[in-house]
């Protein structure tokens, strides 16, 4: 299959005489295999079309295929196209009807609405179960071009009769369709007598037509207790399966089913209980994931049924990382005072093991760490055992042993005595981790009058004051020395003074400024008032917000068995694009619609802009207040310690729901990118207009991508400035009318290959459309990514 | 509701593009091949959500398998039909590989546009679809090759021949000119231990899961019965005292499958679907589960540097039995100067080796017979005196760097805390808590004697020792 030229084919296509049978599902073959490649073989649609007068159902099949991927690109011959396969659809061959049906309804053509809905109502009668099973899909495709030929149709009552289908396939594609098509009213209604045929009928489907029933019986409120045991018993085979899906269906009937009945939930989670453990320990490691996840979410529900079982849910060596934090998560729910020490002794083990990668021995720490804030009993053991990581020299596991401290002691804080018994064997030079440094440099302040050392230690990192890259730290610095020298103010007032003198030097970040301003005036302003300021009581921790997750786990019951439970989150919080993505789409089809036969891509861009020109003024302003939080939230990034702090309060409002979270999430926000390493582009580029030309036409290796800027580029030459800094060299550029152009050239490091790139930003509407051109083709797609990274995201 | 099913290479590229919503404009593929390959996190999660599209993967063979979807549906649906598609496709090509994949996308496309319309699931099963399917299954001709060899080694041993060498096309081998059918009924039973001992060598949790595994190449509609052991118990040997029998924790069954015998007598009944299937899952209660092996791990100190770890595996079963491919393997610590590996025995089929470049001591043993005890002795030289910190920046940290002076003491305990568990991998034929008693095709259209492939075996799923 290289280098696939659509003439070729075509050539081949008409010298092949359409008898020969193998010669020309080769050919066909061909064309759809450069199709799957991302060939565009869509000039050949008239001589494949006129190919569709076969009785060779295999190359009718690809022929198909090769319509349903086409018919949008050319809606004028693909006419053409529809009366042979609307001639298909009364073939006698019930097999060639069915697909023939099949591909018609899939075209998506404005023409469809006259040809579409007769065969579509003969189909739903058709003698074969076939047909009749591509017809009841194929309604769903007629709603979605033309809702009104459906809704409020006969077709609709006619859908609902052939849930009595004799064929089970087509009840289940009944039920599929009533879904889709009633989706706004909630989807298929459903009484008595339709519940109790369809799982009467159980045993006909096939395990993805029950499961399809199953999630009709979870929506389904049984009229008595009696009914719902009834329906329990016909699904303990179901909950009883190999198949997880199947059997999380299953689950979910049982939990919905008896939502009222709370004297009996105790009873279901027991019977859910090992179905589910034996899943999760399956070989698939993907569905036991799934599984894993809906355990810990029942778990955090009722932590007794699975608290005997805890050691099931112990690390394998080949598990998957995803895998194995999903069971410390179980585990952490599982911990009671009983089995408390082993689960303590195996996370350890977990930290240590170096089979491990860095990111599950911090992630151990971090469930230790979440264990020992829940269950206060044994909280010097966990500090002892905590200390033992420092012990090993590895710094990351210093630094998460420092981050899950600075908790344990916030909550508990006479620990902080035995921490700074300890505190000697740390090598502070070693924590580079802004937050690990962020939450020594807190501990110091905030119970460095019982630790004789404290202000010397404080001295070193004010030291290294101007090397420290981290703004938070520098903070964190300013807050802790100033409630140290209330506590202890010899010691503390040269080094304190000096900090000031620094920080109010600093200009690197507004708020370290701000804040070493605010302090220096409150100390010149009132000794007094300033040591209640800084030193007033706080009120007693018990709770961490990441801790209150219980209502989040209530919300997330209710969408058991979906992609919420996977991703932790309800979904309407994870899919906050997902309306205005839909709406586009919908632009698009209206647009086919009335352009009816219209082809021209170019103007159909041109009418987009026109339509959404009227909405930019506002969209500018909207987009100029996104990208201000969108500072706040970077500058949160590495920052986890919800300070009491009055000014941090202000940044903390605009923490993301994740950040909050951050004790199931992960710890780690990613590291400061490092610019020195092995840059992927050369530093200096040369390349004069002419061969910059040659080879802009010759560089056949391109990919067109589109982003969305994070905030509006307000001037032309400081965007330059921004690639050129990023390597990324400027041939040419021009602003028109609100469109800037900039042609641009990088060279691959050590090679003499060039990637070349067209922008065009929409200085409006922020989108930033690009063709790269590399003449390396591998290494195209991680140039995208640099790109994407250092110029689009920055 | 699915929008794609794709099948990409590893190195990108669509080898399958099925659309079926006509949904996502985005590059999926080009998405899912970055998270896969540019992303820092190691074990990319097999599920993600980006711009409106949910993502689901699963990888095999190198392949990446992905399906993409607007709607918030059950995750464990996606890979469950996954996975049925994938099955489907081994059944129908017989070998699976990128080049399988390419040489039969016609056939692949057939397939998938018959198990999903428009998103919605429809029939999967291998019998159902073959009435739909036209393409033939291309074998290139290495693969062909093995199919024959397949063949003939199968005469040689009936008992270790694998279904997983059961590489024929569903449609049937190829013999001379056309693709033949045989009569031929695969059964494996397979159970995987998971056992974890303490370092003074306590078992610290132990599983056995199981499951009963099925790839059916039998004509028409037989009913298959498959007696299993006879005294089984179901449910936690604390409710049956008396009881002398295996106990199972848990079983589940493949969806058509009459278990309502299985108690009583062991005995299962059904009419397999053709191709490949699990017939049932099971879950081994830790009473009834044998360890074959033991691991110890003693540690002892020479001179000021050296440290000896012996490690001593002990077999706990019948004489006349044998593991193979039995492997121990554990990482020592990267400061190590020198490691040695010596063997106690003087068994010339043994070997040890120390990869520098894993840190990984690795010790091979081909064959372990029952009752028998094998050790290797590892010494490891280590850096005589603890590296000072480089710089003192102020009289604090000097006394840090006094103060930590380590004891010998510690240093063993230090030593051991970066030494990696002892991890023991193995194959054990015929060796399995559930056993094939019966096995009974009854056709009322016919009768013959099927060929039957019956194997129970054991195998290593994380099976080590902390230290």
């Amino acid at each position: 299959m290289s280098k696939p030229d659509p003439y070729d084919y075509r050539q081949l296509l008409q010298s092949t005489s359409s008898n020969d049978l193998t010669k020309r599902r080769d050919v066909l073959q061909k064309i759809i295999g450069a199709m799957t490649l991302g060939v565009d073989v869509s000039s050949l649609f008239t001589d494949v079309v006129s190919a569709c007068q076969t009785t060779d159902i295999v190359q009718k099949k690809m022929i198909y295929l090769y319509l349903a991927t086409y018919a949008r690109k050319k809606p004028s011959l693909s006419l053409l196209a529809i009366n042979t396969l609307h001639n298909d659809c009364n073939n006698s061959d019930p097999m060639i009807r069915g697909l023939a049906l099949r591909s018609l309804s899939s075209l998506q053509h404005p023409k469809l609405i006259e040809y579409l809905p007769t065969p579509i109502r003969a189909g739903l009668v058709d003698k074969a179960a076939y047909v009749r099973r591509v017809a009841v899909i194929s309604t769903i495709k007629l709603y979605k071009i033309k809702e009104t030929l459906v809704k409020g149709s006969d077709i609709i009552t006619k859908l609902y009769e052939m849930l009595r289908d004799i064929d089970a396939q087509v009840v289940i594609n009944s039920i599929v369709a009533l879904n889709e098509i009633l989706m706004d009213e909630g989807g298929m209604s459903l009484n008595r007598q339709i519940m109790i045929h369809l799982l009467n009928r159980l045993d006909d489907f096939t395990e993805w037509g029950k499961i399809i029933v199953l999630q009709l019986a979870a929506k389904y409120a049984p009229e008595s207790e009696q009914e719902c045991f009834d329906i329990m018993n016909l699904l303990e085979n179901s909950l009883q399966n190999v198949n997880s899906a199947l059997s999380l269906a299953a689950a979910k009937v049982f939990l919905n089913m008896t939502e009222d009945l709370p004297q009996l939930k105790q009873q279901i989670y027991e019977r859910l209980k090992i179905p589910l453990l034996t899943l999760s320990l399956g070989s698939h490691k993907e569905s036991s994931f799934s599984v894993l996840k809906h355990i810990f979410l029942i778990a955090t529900q009722f932590p007794t049924i699975w608290q005997d079982d805890f050691k099931k849910f112990y690390l394998r060596m080949n598990d998957p990382d995803y895998t194995k934090k999903i069971k410390m998560d179980i585990l952490s729910v599982l911990t009671t005072q009983k089995n408390f020490k082993e689960i303590i002794v195996e996370l350890s083990h977990y930290v240590t093991d170096p089979n491990n990668s860095p990111e599950i021995a911090k992630y151990g720490i971090t469930v230790i760490g979440r264990i020992t804030i829940k269950l206060p009993l044994w909280t010097d053991i966990v500090v002892v055992q905590l200390f033992s990581f420092i012990e090993l020299e590895i710094s990351y596991l210093t630094e998460s042993v420092l981050s899950i401290l600075k908790d344990i002691i916030r909550i508990h804080p006479d620990s902080a005595q035995e921490f700074f018994n300890e505190f000697k064997r740390i090598d502070i030079q070693t924590i580079k981790d802004p937050e690990a440094k962020a939450s020594l440099i807190w501990m110091l302040g905030e119970f460095g009058q019982n630790f004789l050392d404290a202000p010397y230690v404080l001295e070193a990192f004010v030291e290294d004051y101007k090397s420290e890259q981290s703004y938070f730290v520098k903070i964190q610095l300013l807050n802790a020395l100033m409630k140290l020298f209330f506590k202890r103010p010899p010691e503390c007032q040269k080094i304190l003074g000096k900090l000031l003198d620094l920080a109010t030097n600093d200009f690197s970040h507004v708020d370290v400024h701000d804040k070493a301003i605010f302090y220096y005036r409150l100390l010149s302003t009132d000794f007094e008032k300033a040591k209640k300021i800084v030193l007033s009581q706080k009120e007693e921790l018990r709770n961490f917000v990441e801790e209150d997750l219980t209502e989040l786990h209530e919300k997330l019951m209710f969408e058991f068995n979906t992609l919420s439970v996977i991703y932790g989150k309800p979904y309407d919080q994870i899919n906050l694009q997902k309306k205005k993505i839909e709406d586009e789409y919908e632009d698009d089809e209206d647009e086919d619609e009335d352009e009816d036969e219209d082809e021209d891509e170019n103007e159909d861009e041109n009418s987009n802009e026109n339509e959404n020109e009227n909405e930019n003024e506002n969209s500018n302003e909207n987009s100029n207040e996104d990208s201000s939080e969108d500072d706040n939230l970077l500058q949160n990034q590495n920052q986890n310690l919800n300070q009491n702090q009055n000014q941090n309060q202000n940044q903390n409002q605009f923490v993301s729901p994740t950040k909050k979270q951050d004790l199931l999430g992960d710890l780690y926000s990613e590291p400061p990118k490092k610019t020195t390493q092995e840059h992927i582009l050369e530093k200096v580029a040369e390349i004069n207009p002419q061969s910059y030309q040659q080879k802009w036409v010759n560089i056949q290796n391109q990919k067109t991508h589109k982003f969305q800027l994070q905030s509006k580029i307000q001037n032309k030459s400081d965007f330059e400035k921004k690639l050129i800094s990023n390597r990324i060299f400027v041939m040419a550029s021009g602003v028109v009318g609100n469109q800037l152009k900039i042609y641009t050239y990088s060279q691959k490091s050590q090679t003499n290959y060039f990637v070349l790139i067209e922008i065009i930003v929409d200085l409006n509407q922020n989108f930033l459309n690009a063709t790269f051109k590399s003449e390396d083709k591998s290494f195209l797609l991680l140039f995208i990514d640099y790109f994407q990274k250092n110029i689009v995201s920055n | 509701m699915i929008s794609q099913f794709v099948i990409l290479s590893p190195r990108g590229n669509n080898l399958i593009l099925r659309n079926f919503r006509n949904d996502i404009k985005e590059d999926t593929s080009d998405i899912i091949f970055r998270k896969l390959n540019f992303e820092k996190i190691s074990d990319f999660p097999p599920v993600f959500h980006e711009n409106g599209i949910n993502y689901a993967f699963i990888k095999y063979s190198e392949l990446i398998f992905f399906v993409t979807s607007r709607f918030n549906i059950s995750s464990s649906f996606l890979f469950d039909f996954l996975d049925s598609i994938l099955t489907s496709i081994k059944d129908f090509c017989g070998v699976f590989n990128e080049q399988t994949v390419i040489d039969n996308f016609g056939l692949i496309y057939e397939l998938v546009d018959e198990m999903i319309d428009y998103g919605a699931p429809q029939l999967t099963e291998t019998k159902n679809l073959k009435k739909f399917i036209f393409n033939e299954t291309k074998l290139d001709a290495q693969e062909l090759k093995n199919l024959k060899s397949n063949k003939k080694a199968k005469k040689k041993s009936k008992k270790s021949i694998s279904s997983d060498a059961k590489k024929t096309p569903i449609s049937g081998v190829f013999a001379g000119g056309g693709f033949q059918t045989v009569e031929e009924i695969y059964i494996d039973i397979i159970e995987k231990l998971h056992v974890e001992f303490s370092n003074n060598g306590s078992l610290i949790s132990s599983q056995c899961n199981g499951l009963v595994m099925i790839k059916n190449f039998l004509s028409g509609n037989p009913i298959l019965e498959i007696g299993l052991n006879e005294n089984i118990k179901i449910g936690s040997p604390k409710d049956f005292q008396y009881f002398q029998g295996i106990f199972l924790e848990d079983v589940l069954f493949y969806h058509k499958c009459d278990s309502s015998k299985f108690e009583e007598s062991g005995v299962l009944q059904i009419i397999p679907p053709e191709g490949e299937f699990i017939l049932m899952k099971y879950r081994v209660s830790e009473t009834s589960m044998n360890l074959p092996f033991q691991i110890a791990t003693n540690f002892e100190e020479f001179g000021q540097n050296k440290l000896e770890i012996r490690v001593t595996i002990t077999s706990d079963f019948e004489k006349a039995m044998w593991a193979s491919n039995v492997q121990i393997s554990f990482l020592v610590p990267e400061i190590s100067l020198d490691v040695k590996c010596e063997l106690e025995g003087n068994d010339i089929t043994q070997t040890a080796k120390f990869q520098k470049q894993d840190h990984l001591v690795v010790w091979k043993l081909p064959r372990f017979n029952g009752e028998r005890e094998e050790s290797v002795r590892v010494t490891l030289t280590l850096p005589l005196q603890k590296k000072n910190y480089p710089k003192q920046i102020n009289a604090f940290q000097e006394t840090i760097s006094t103060n930590t002076q380590l004891t010998s003491a510690n240093t063993l305990q230090l030593i051991k805390g970066k030494i990696g568990p002892i991890c023991l991998s193995f194959d054990f034929p015929d060796y399995s808590v559930l056993k094939m008693k019966t096995l009974k095709t009854t056709d009322q259209n016919r009768s013959y004697v099927p060929t039957r492939w019956i194997r129970e075996f054991s195998k290593s799923d994380s099976y080590f020792s902390w230290v």
